[in-house]
């Protein structure tokens, strides 16, 4: 039983050289098997264009948008910092021309009327 | 090609001129910038149409409803210039510093319109106006005290009335220029021009 057993065993894991033509059937398989997997590859080629067709621009609209209104935003701010600056000054210079003038218009006053 | 940089250096040195020109009422104030090293407190206001209008359109109602006269008060003014320095010990400011704008309102059209000199505190209170037929142009405000020295420019008109009822309004304080708007009775000396 063992003797016919191990050359049987010999004979089925004996080397073999390859059929002619079984490089081309490996081929002729994966190009087979490559057929159905191509609308995958299609599908994410699609959804990439439609990224960059549709998608991409969106987002760069929306970035430029953002961008136009952080800058208003921030110009708005500085206007209006300008503005109350501005503002604060010319009160002040009033203020101060404004404490002169009634000097000068008590002195006067005094020059006119003396006994009061 | 000397000729053409002779005309734009002339060009060059005229514009200062041609600004004056534009607005005859304003004065060519010195550089201060010694005196404002040396004061313990220093003003250096420059207000030009452009920041005029810029104040004018933030000075609203929230000025305890004084904003309309304000706005109205600033309507005839083209520009505010003030410098105004306090030390802390009399002599710190020089003469020729109050001369170098005096010589200015000498030119014609410039008027004294009124002084008034404190003998006893050494100050003095001067107003010019630049009047160009009825129109004032100009005006200008000198108080010069040994501790404190004040220069005042309005380009343009203001009714000064008007201006001296602002005193103390807009939550902006009376300064308490040399002698907090009153003058010790009899050491005043003024004069009406």
């Amino acid at each position: 039983m063992t003797d016919e057993f191990d050359p049987a065993l010999h004979r089925a894991l004996r080397s073999q050289r390859p059929h002619q033509d079984f490089a081309d059937r490996i081929v002729a398989r994966l190009d087979s098997s490559a057929a159905p997997g191509a609308p995958a590859a299609r599908l994410y080629f699609m959804r990439s264009r439609t990224f960059r067709s549709r998608w991409l621009p969106a987002a760069l609209a929306a970035c430029l948008i953002a961008g136009i209104g952080v800058v208003q935003v921030r110009q708005h701010a500085r206007d209006a910092a300008r503005a109350n600056q501005a503002r604060a000054q010319l009160l002040e210079a009033l203020s101060i021309a404004s404490d002169n003038v009634n000097i000068v218009r008590a002195a006067v006053a005094r020059e006119e009327h003396p006994d009061s | 090609m000397r000729f053409r940089s002779a005309i734009l250096v002339c060009a060059l040195l005229a514009l200062p001129a041609l600004a004056c020109a534009a607005d005859p009422g304003r004065l060519q104030l010195p550089d201060f910038s010694v005196l404002s090293k040396k004061a313990t407190q220093s003003v250096d206001i420059s207000l030009d149409p452009s920041l005029l209008r810029l104040a004018s359109g933030v000075i609203n109602s929230d000025d305890n409803g004084n904003g309309a006269a304000v706005n109205g008060l600033i309507q005839g003014i083209k520009g505010i210039y003030v410098r105004s320095y306090t030390f802390d010990k009399p002599g710190e400011y020089s003469k020729a510093d109050v001369k170098a704008v005096q010589v200015q309102l000498l030119a014609p059209g410039w008027q004294p319109i009124v002084s008034t000199h404190d003998l006893k505190q050494g100050s003095n209170v001067d107003i010019y106006v630049l009047r160009n037929g009825n129109r004032t142009d100009g005006i200008a405000i000198i108080a010069a005290d040994p501790r404190q020295l004040t220069i005042v420019n309005i380009v343009g008109s203001v009714d000064l009335a008007k201006l001296a009822q602002l005193q103390g309004q807009f939550g902006v304080p009376s300064v308490g220029l040399t002698m907090n708007g009153t003058l010790p009775n009899g050491s005043a000396n003024t004069q009406a021009h």
